[in-house]
């Protein structure tokens, strides 16, 4: 049994049902013993100087123990369902404090390692884990902010050597190798890359985003997106299948919300095979972007990348607890799908009344 | 009193019989039209503003795509493919050149 509620209502149940049974059975046998002995004397009615001396016969003492146990077992058995939901209760009661820190232990994400964990119905054990709990959070907010600040700086660092590179490598034409000067490149922009992916990635995790959220047509912006993701999927010999419902505006930063669409787009196209699927569609009060593709039977190359992409989009995630990111990736199958909260669609502008042109107004006068 | 009046910036950008209307949002060559993409016209106007300088892929990337592409998804060399099988047809002088070590130009060939 692995639930420890249930294991608490199990001792508990026996520890009752041992007792009883070594009550009943001590009761058992020294009624037993006592009700062979028992002899009686009583007067004879006949003569009043006759005594007479008998005891009880086997039948009697049988009968007599038999009612004893049946009048035990009738009482024992719904007592002992009582004490089972008593137990139930009682070790129910005990635990909530555990289930109260297991809820909170779960929300806890990089960006709110700061919130202490409280237990205000805990006893004294358990607010001495409580204790241990909450310096640990604080020792880990601490080094996850440390190894942030950290790459953001590198980051920062890496970034003007890089543009020295760029112009040198671009002042040098003529004068070093092309084959050279396409590779260095190449290097230049994957480095490039890399240093703004992770920078954007050490600011969000430091909340240092500055999210505006604001309206959004979820559908013309994956449309958009979708557009620039064709012409590179056929180039890989793919294709991207888009379904989208018109007019679905969710509340989110657009500028953020672009980066995300297009990070989840890169993946499909840089770590799957096959049709790239992307659907916009609303659930209830919800918008979700889905994107699926077949996943390579045999890592290539490129896969062997830092899993940058996905990184941005948990980091971008995690500034909106109203956003929810999902992923399932099965032996034949990968889907990502983001829901974002519906809001009200963006009204549109009012027509204009026609402006007049200078020669009717001057006709009219 | 003569009042200097400012030189009004051209919204045609060309070069040889390439021609393209920043306004109407319209790209010809020799004449005839050419239906670009959003992103195609935005590298095309890139290319030309620059004409007859090479522009470096790092440069490509960063005007005209406001994110930065994974350097794994080859962007600037499919898109380029596609400009160039719209722009230099069959029978007309090539005006998008790969200039090896540099990046890409838009240009009369020498």
């Amino acid at each position: 049994v692995r639930s420890l509620r249930t294991r608490l209502t199990l001792w508990f149940t026996l520890g009752f049902v041992v007792v009883t049974v070594i009550q009943i059975t001590l009761t058992y046998r020294r009624l037993d013993l006592e009700l062979r002995k028992a002899t009686f004397e009583r007067e004879n009615q006949i003569n009043p100087n006759w005594i007479l001396h008998g005891s009880y016969t086997e039948e009697e003492v049988e009968g007599i123990m038999k009612e004893l146990l049946r009048s035990s077992l009738v009482v024992s058995v719904p007592l002992v369902v009582l004490i089972i939901a008593l137990g139930y209760y009682i070790a129910r009661q005990s635990l909530r404090p555990i289930e109260n820190l297991n809820r909170q232990l779960q929300s806890v994400n990089p960006g709110t390692l700061g919130r202490k964990v409280e237990l205000p119905e805990g006893d004294e054990q358990f607010r001495s884990l409580l204790g241990h709990l909450n310096d640990m959070l604080a020792r880990l907010e601490r080094s996850f902010l440390e190894m942030s600040e950290y790459a953001a700086k590198v980051a920062h660092e890496l970034r003007t050597p890089i543009t020295i590179l760029r112009h040198k490598v671009e002042q040098a034409q003529g004068k070093i190798e092309p084959d050279m000067a396409e590779d260095l490149q190449e290097e230049l922009l994957r480095l490039n890359h890399v240093v703004e992916q992770s920078l954007l990635i050490a600011k969000a995790g430091q909340g240092r985003l500055a999210w505006h959220s604001q309206p959004v047509e979820l559908s013309a912006l994956a449309s958009e997106l979708v557009r620039d993701f064709d012409l590179l999927a056929a180039a890989q010999g793919r294709q991207t299948q888009f379904r989208a419902e018109t007019g679905r505006v969710v509340e989110t930063d657009p500028k953020y919300c672009k980066q995300i669409l297009h990070a989840l787009l890169t993946n499909s196209l840089i770590h799957g095979r096959g049709d790239i699927h992307v659907r916009v569609v609303s659930r209830g009060q919800r918008v979700s972007f889905t994107t699926a593709n077949e996943v390579r039977s045999t890592p290539t190359a490129t896969e062997l990348t830092l899993g940058l992409g996905l990184r941005v989009v948990r980091a971008l995630v995690g500034q909106q607890p109203t956003v929810r990111f999902r992923q399932h990736h099965g032996s034949r199958y990968h889907a990502s799908c983001l829901s974002f909260p519906s809001a009200t669609p963006v009204p549109t502008r009012p027509a204009q009344p026609p402006v007049k042109s200078l020669n009717s107004i001057g006709a009219g006068i | 009193m003569l009042r200097r009046q400012r030189p009004q910036a051209s919204n045609v950008l060309r070069v040889a019989d390439l021609e393209m209307d920043l306004l109407a949002r319209k790209v010809r060559r020799a004449g005839q039209e050419i239906v670009l993409t959003n992103r195609e016209f935005a590298l095309l106007e890139f290319l030309l503003v620059n004409t007859p300088k090479p522009v470096s892929k790092m440069a490509i990337v960063e005007h005209v795509w406001d994110q930065h592409f994974d350097s794994e998804t080859n962007v600037v060399n499919v898109y380029m493919n596609y400009l160039r099988n719209k722009v230099d047809r069959p029978g007309l002088k090539p005006l998008l050149h790969t200039v090896r070590g540099v990046g890409f130009a838009l240009k009369e060939a020498p």
